[in-house]
This record gives C-alpha cells, sequence and structure tokens, in this order.
C-alpha cells in the first residue's frame, strides 16, 4: 500500500517490552478494541509476552506483535473508539488493519459497556476481514445482571462471539481453540444501518476499482468523512460523487459524522433491544459511584490524591528506599562485597591494577547503582497498583482545571506520572494528547519530572549530604512539579506552544481489582530494563571512566602507566579545561564535569561515576557516602558552601536533558527540528540558570558576597517574571504539523 | 441549555451538537447524538470538567466540550 500517511512504529526504546517483529509469512490475528476493554490483559494471557497496559486510554501507543502459535501472531493494537485517522493511536490501528495481511480480527469489548462498544463493531464490520467477537469481563457483567443473548446477537451481527474473562481466564480456552481453527480469508463488507444511508455507501462503493473489492465500502465512508483513502481512487468523477454524498446525507443535522453516529446508534439500540436484558443502567448503588462518592468529592478529592501521592513516593523515595540504599552501598557492597573481592583477587595473586578495577570499578561502579534495585520495584509496584485500579482517571479529572490554566488538560497528567518512571514511555504517551500545543508543551517538560534512573541520584545526596534535611527528597520531587508549572508558563507565552482549545473527552473506568499478573510484569519488566541498563551501558561507561582516571601520562618515564592520584588521570586532563564552564553554578571539581557527561548516557551513571571517582577505598574504611563528601564536594572543608554547591550540582542533573534515549524519543515525537533544538537549548539553558541562582544566591544569603554570579542570577529571575508577567501571549497560532517518522 | 449548566443528576436529552469538523465528530463517535439521554454524575472540585453518564457508560468531558451540547431537561 502506498501513500500511507503514517507508517505505524515499533517502540524500540530502553524502557519498552521487546517486541516481536511482523513475520510476513504468518497469519495475522489482529486485537481491537476500546481504550480499558481489557485487550492488552488478554493479549499478555496468549503471548506470555508483556506489553504496558493501564487503566485509562492510551497506553499502547503503538502496535505490539506477539508470536502465538506456529504461524499465528497476535498483533495488539492501541485502543481506539474509532476508526479514523484523526489521531495518532488511531491512524495506527486503522492503516494496521487496512494492510492486506490481517486475516482475522479479535473485537474484544466490555461487556458492561456494550452500547459504546458496538460502535466499533459495526465500523470494523466494514473491513470485509473476518471477525470474532469476544465480550470480555462477562463475570462483571453477570454481577451486574447483564443478561446477553449471545445466539441472538450472534446472529444480528452475523459474526461468532465469545464470552470470555481476560482476568480470570473464563473462556481462553475456546478462544485459544476458535484462532487456531478461524476461517480465514476475507469477507463482503457490510454496512449495519438504516437502508438509506446503507445506499449511499453502496453507490459509492460500488464505482471504487476492484483491487480494492473488500475495502470499498470502507474507503467510500473514509471519503465521506475526509479520512485517508487510495489516492488513485479519487479521480474527478469520484470526487463530485462524495460531494453529493456528503450533502445528501447531511441533510439537516450538524455534520455528516452526526447523521453516521447517529445511524450506527440507532442500529445498537435495535440491536440491544432483542438481544440484551439489563436491569436498571443507573450509576447508582455500584462499588465504583460509592467510592467515588469519596474519591471525588468536593472537599475531599485534593487531600485524598495528595496523600496517595505523598505516601506512594515517601514509602519507596524516603522511608523503604533509604533505609535499604543505605545498607546496599554502604554495607553490602562498602563493607562485604568489595573487601571480599579484592581480598580474593589477592590471594589468587592477581595483579594490582585488574583487582582495582575489578573492586573499584566495576563494583564499585555498577554496585552503586544496583544498589537502587529494591527501592525501584517499590516505586514501580505502587504507581503500577493505582494505574491498574483506575486511579489515575480521577487524578486527570480533578486536576484538569488546575491544569488548563498551563495551557494543559487532566490528560497531560499521565505522561508526566509515567515519567516519573522512565520519560522514554512518558514521551511517547504524549501522542494521545488531543491538542498540538498540549503535546508540545507536554513533551518539553515530562522529563523535568524526576524518572527512576534520577532517584538514585537524589537518594545519594540526600543520605551523602542533606542527610540533616529530611525533606531534601521529597523537596526534588516538589521541585520538579515546580519547575514543570514554570516552564508550561513560560511556554505558553510564544507562539508555537499557543494554548488551543484542548479537548477533554475521555472514558471514566469502572474500578477493579489490578490483576496480579499485570501488576508484577509491570514491575519485572520495568526494573529489568534497570538491571540490562546497568550491565551493559553503565557498566562501559563505569569502565571508561575508570580506566581513565586509574591510568594517566607519566612524564618522567614517557610512558602511559597507572597513577595513584585520580588528579593525575589522563580523565583528569581532558575534564579539567571543560570544568571552569560550570563555574558559575558552583561545581569546581573535575569529577563532578565528568559526571554531569556520564550523566548523559543514563542519570544512574552520575552515581556510578562519582562513586568510581571518589576511590571508594575499603581500608580505609570510609564508604562512598564521606568520600563524596570530603573529596568532591568539600563539606568538611567549607559546610555552607559545600552545600550550596551540591545542592546546585543535583538540580542542573536532574533538570538539564535527559539521557540520550529520552533525547531521541523528543526529537521523534515532536517533529520538528527546530522545536527539538530549541527544547535542548531550552532545558541546558533553564536548568543551568536555575543552579546558578541557587548557587549564587545561596552564597550570597549565607555569607553576604554578592559577585557577578547573583548579579546575572537577579537577571534572570527578572527576565522569567516579565515574560510571565508582563509579556503578551501569542496571537496566532504557528501551526508545524504532527509527523510520525 | 448546554451540557455543562445542567445540575449534578438532572435527566436531559441532547437536541443539538454546536461544533464542527473533527470535534464534533469525536463528540458523536463517542455517543453525543441529540436524541441521547444523559445525566450528569459529578462535577470535578473546581467545577470543570464534569462527568455524564449515558448509553451506559460514563464519560469525562471537558467544560469546552460540554458547552457546545445543547440539552432539555426532561421532567
Amino acid at each position: 500500500m502506498k501513500n500511507r500517511p503514517m507508517e505505524p512504529m515499533d517502540a524500540k526504546d530502553c524502557c519498552n517490552p521487546k517486541s516481536v517483529t511482523k513475520n510476513a509469512d504468518a497469519k495475522h490475528v489482529m486485537l481491537v478494541g476500546n481504550p480499558n476493554c481489557g485487550k492488552s490483559t488478554l493479549f499478555n494471557r496468549l503471548c506470555n509476552l508483556h506489553v504496558r497496559t493501564g487503566n485509562y486510554p492510551g497506553v499502547t501507543v503503538s502496535r505490539h506483535v506477539g508470536d502465538y502459535k506456529k504461524g499465528i501472531q497476535l498483533i495488539d493494537l492501541p485502543g481506539i473508539y474509532s476508526l479514523s485517522s484523526a489521531t495518532a493511536e488511531e491512524a495506527v490501528a486503522t492503516m494496521e488493519l487496512l494492510d492486506n495481511d490481517a486475516e482475522l480480527i479479535v473485537n474484544i469489548i466490555d461487556s458492561t459497556s456494550l452500547e459504546r462498544s458496538l460502535y466499533l463493531t459495526l465500523e470494523l464490520k466494514m473491513l470485509g476481514v473476518p471477525m470474532l467477537v469476544v465480550l470480555n469481563m462477562w463475570d462483571e457483567a453477570k454481577k451486574a445482571n447483564i443478561s446477553i443473548d449471545i445466539a441472538a446477537l450472534s446472529r444480528l451481527l452475523d459474526t461468532d462471539i465469545l464470552p470470555i474473562s481476560a482476568a480470570t481466564g473464563y473462556g481462553i480456552d475456546q478462544l485459544e481453540e476458535y484462532i487456531q481453527s478461524a476461517p480465514w480469508g476475507l469477507k463482503d463488507p457490510v454496512y449495519f444501518g438504516s437502508e438509506n444511508v446503507k445506499k449511499q455507501f453502496q453507490q459509492l462503493a460500488d464505482s471504487i476499482p476492484n483491487l480494492y473489492r473488500s475495502h470499498s465500502l470502507f474507503y467510500a465512508k473514509s471519503a465521506v468523512q475526509g479520512d485517508w483513502y487510495p489516492q488513485d481512487i479519487a479521480t474527478e468523477e469520484f470526487i463530485n460523487q462524495v460531494e453529493s454524498v456528503k450533502a445528501e446525507l447531511k441533510g439537516d443535522r450538524s455534520s455528516v459524522y452526526e447523521t453516521i453516529a447517529a445511524d450506527h446508534y440507532d442500529y445498537i439500540a435495535q440491536l440491544l433491544k432483542s438481544s440484551v436484558k439489563q436491569e436498571d443502567l443507573s450509576e447508582e448503588n455500584n462499588l465504583t459511584t460509592v467510592i467515588d462518592k469519596v474519591c471525588l468529592n468536593r472537599y475531599l478529592a485534593f487531600p485524598i490524591f495528595l496523600v496517595i501521592m505523598s505516601l506512594v513516593y515517601y514509602i519507596s523515595v524516603t522511608w523503604l528506599g533509604s533505609i535499604v540504599t543505605d545498607w546496599t552501598n554502604d554495607e553490602f557492597f562498602g563493607e562485604i562485597v568489595i573487601p571480599f573481592a579484592t581480598e580474593q583477587m589477592e590471594k589468587y595473586g592477581f595483579s594490582e591494577w585488574l583487582t582495582s578495577f575489578v573492586g573499584d570499578g566495576i563494583i564499585g561502579g555498577v554496585g552503586a547503582v544496583l544498589g537502587f534495585v529494591p527501592q525501584m520495584v517499590i516505586l514501580f509496584l505502587l504507581l503500577s497498583i493505582l494505574e491498574e485500579c483506575g486511579y489515575m482517571t480521577r487524578a486527570s479529572f480533578i486536576l484538569d482545571k488546575l491544569f488548563s490554566y498551563l495551557g494543559l488538560s487532566g490528560r497531560a497528567f499521565i505522561p508526566y506520572l509515567i515519567g516519573s518512571g522512565c520519560g522514554v514511555p512518558g514521551l511517547m504517551t504524549a501522542r494521545t494528547l488531543t491538542s498540538e500545543s498540549e503535546r508540545r508543551i507536554t513533551l518539553f517538560t515530562t522529563t523535568m519530572i524526576p524518572c527512576g534512573a534520577k532517584l538514585p541520584v537524589i537518594i545519594v545526596f540526600a543520605s551523602a549530604i542533606f542527610n540533616d534535611y529530611a525533606f531534601f527528597a521529597p523537596g526534588m520531587y516538589l521541585m520538579g512539579i515546580l519547575i514543570v508549572i514554570l516552564s508550561a508558563s513560560l511556554l505558553k507565552k510564544f507562539a508555537p506552544f499557543k494554548p488551543s482549545s484542548a479537548q477533554l473527552m475521555l472514558e471514566l473506568p469502572k474500578y477493579h481489582i489490578p490483576s496480579v499478573r499485570v501488576v508484577a510484569l509491570t514491575v519485572f519488566h520495568r526494573v529489568k530494563s534497570f538491571v540490562i541498563k546497568a550491565g551493559t551501558v553503565i557498566f562501559m561507561s563505569v569502565t571508561a571512566v575508570w580506566l581513565l582516571s586509574s591510568f594517566g601520562y607519566n612524564s618522567e618515564e614517557h610512558s602511559i602507566t597507572m597513577v595513584d592520584d585520580v588528579e593525575d588521570s589522563a580523565l583528569a586532563i581532558i575534564a579539567k579545561p571543560i570544568t571552569p564552564i560550570f563555574k558559575p553554578i558552583g561545581i569546581t571539581d573535575f569529577r563532578s564535569t565528568v559526571a554531569v557527561v556520564t550523566g548523559l548516557v543514563a542519570k544512574e551513571n552520575i552515581v556510578g561515576t562519582l562513586a568510581v571517582l571518589s576511590g571508594v577505598d575499603s581500608e580505609e574504611d570510609d564508604g562512598f557516602f564521606d568520600a563524596l563528601r570530603e573529596k568532591v564536594f568539600s563539606i568538611n572543608k567549607d559546610e555552607v558552601r559545600g552545600l550550596w554547591s551540591a545542592l546546585s550540582f543535583v538540580v542542573f542533573n536532574l533538570f538539564t536533558i535527559p539521557c540520550f534515549a529520552a533525547v531521541g524519543v523528543f526529537k521523534r515525537e515532536i517533529g520538528s527540528t527546530k522545536l527539538f533544538i530549541g527544547g535542548v537549548v531550552y532545558m541546558v539553558a533553564f536548568s543551568y540558570c536555575l543552579a546558578m541562582c541557587i548557587y549564587n544566591l545561596g552564597i550570597a544569603y549565607s555569607y553576604g558576597e554578592f559577585g557577578i554570579g547573583a548579579i546575572l542570577s537577579i537577571i534572570c529571575i527578572l527576565i522569567v517574571l516579565y515574560i510571565l508577567f508582563i509579556k503578551k501571549g501569542p496571537k496566532t497560532e504557528i501551526n508545524i504539523p504532527f509527523k510520525l517518522s | 441549555m448546554n451540557l455543562y449548566k445542567l445540575r449534578i443528576g438532572q435527566k436531559a436529552v441532547i437536541k443539538k451538537i454546536v461544533t464542527n469538523d473533527q470535534h464534533n465528530r469525536r463528540l458523536c463517535e463517542m455517543g453525543f447524538v441529540p436524541g441521547t439521554e444523559i445525566i450528569v454524575s459529578r462535577k470535578a472540585p473546581l467545577g470543570a470538567p464534569i462527568a455524564v453518564f449515558m448509553r451506559g457508560y460514563q464519560v469525562i468531558l471537558g467544560e469546552k466540550d460540554s458547552v457546545v451540547i445543547d440539552v432539555e431537561e426532561i421532567k
């Protein structure tokens, strides 16, 4: 197929589950359904290949392919409400379905909300592809006293129907059997609706060349609705015909869309009348309503939200986190693993440099990062439980009004939340936002929320340097939020970010108990990618840092030899000339400069690099934390200055450009070179100025020293205040179209 | 009267969608077509957005989306 507007793409980034590539020879079974229908849970169950799911729309932002049985591949498409090419996720799903290799569509439907779900089913029936309708959450429908006459519904839709429950496993065996013996091969497309509309579409479809026979009806509808269709159909005669059908269909309705939607929904109402019996449909008295009465209560909603979010970060970062991490870093690695490894290697006569390489380089560096695994597990566990149970959509609901002041909608909360785990999927979920300006603001600011990889940095500094300041760790997260707010307020004063009327149409799903399987898999895969990163990228960075820091040029012997003091190493020679760049923000030690650079490869590297460079020396019995205090920030010499400089260092690293993987995704998602460069410059400049203000004004406050740095800081603050309060917002929106590359 | 002004719990029926293009389309596809019965089930603590119940499901609608839906109360 040529001229497709957008190519579906695979997620190839560090924090995404590995997708199996699509195999042209295999039979392709497409899983299609609304957001929240339990599609990804089912995909997981069938394929055992994990796809991250969440109880809110738009989690599967690109397709996922899984090998199912020999010769059969399952393809999980994004959750959609209709087949159009209006949003990125719908375009991905529609294009995938129009590809001629969709052999079977499995349309997954939430049995408890048939009326809305069947809309997509009717659209899918126009594709002319064999289809199975799966009534998911069958157990919940039963509980809600909805009785569905499957035989009647199946006859009326001319489609096979299976009741299942992806959560409990009910009906999965029959589904597997069906998929393996499915009736492959194209069928004739059908339009379900009134005779008049049907006739109009059929006439149009008849004039489409035979080549597109099976999709003819669908392309006829696409043409009428202004969606994509193959351009070789578009003869002048065809376009005229489309226009007359449009006029005919619109009649006195508000739009042609209304006519088609009303036609579909009328048909669905008839279908349901003869196949479904349900008691009172009102939402009184069910558990979701009862919980929402409390959670979305006018006075309680915000306090509950704040308590929940604080608890999540308090438990994972401050409380359990610091206990576990202090122990792994100081005791486990510092006093058990490194001395043991060193002792063993010395016993077996390894050379001194190799012993040092393994002890200080590999175990010291990689170990400093791995120490955070328990903490990640706790954080990801809590976040994925909240996602799964349905609370996150509620959070979007209560936050929407606040976000609207920033030119965002409540939906933007989701990229930020996912971004607190990892920026890469966070940036990708920004695709589900409906307005372009909102997407841009979100892409610019998502990575300013500290991600899982920045957590080790926060924790190490909280334990090693700011141990007297209990508020440091949560304070960094709070600061992240404030910086997002400030950035969004600044950005919306510029034309590319002019707020347009952000829509918010979001299904409010019922609460359900998170599936242990899905939560466990989510945590497992996220932590796995962290561990793999520690074993590969971080291992290599740490090795490079160690090698460069351990060897140096010996001017007496005119050769490269191992050096005792890092100050004489090759790394020091490279890094020292660059270090003055960071002098205005209070960083004067070259080790910090190196950490900033390795941090761009992966943020965890900051910890690993500092651990290697400050020389965790087991013999002297002072751990990494003491080394960091004394060697890097000279806190023993000048405590107050050292503290301000450390704070400035952390702030710069947390809020500057994210790791390269995230920068790559940012470039792809922002879809414009100009905006990409603008974004990178913005992030660097913003974080640099912020760190400069903190350090210089901090020093001015503590010592009364008022130098050029302080003056520059005040100028920065004045510029920000000018943009915030005096500069007028843009009048016209510059339209830079969104492209999937 | 538009949907945004409807009291919580008041039943109403959709009369007209007063917007164009993709916005109109999205609303229609989600089931907001004239003749549909609808109830505002909840309002967010800050007044917007609202949550409405219709066609057997609940959906959150922003202020800008709900003001373009004309409704008439059912007595």
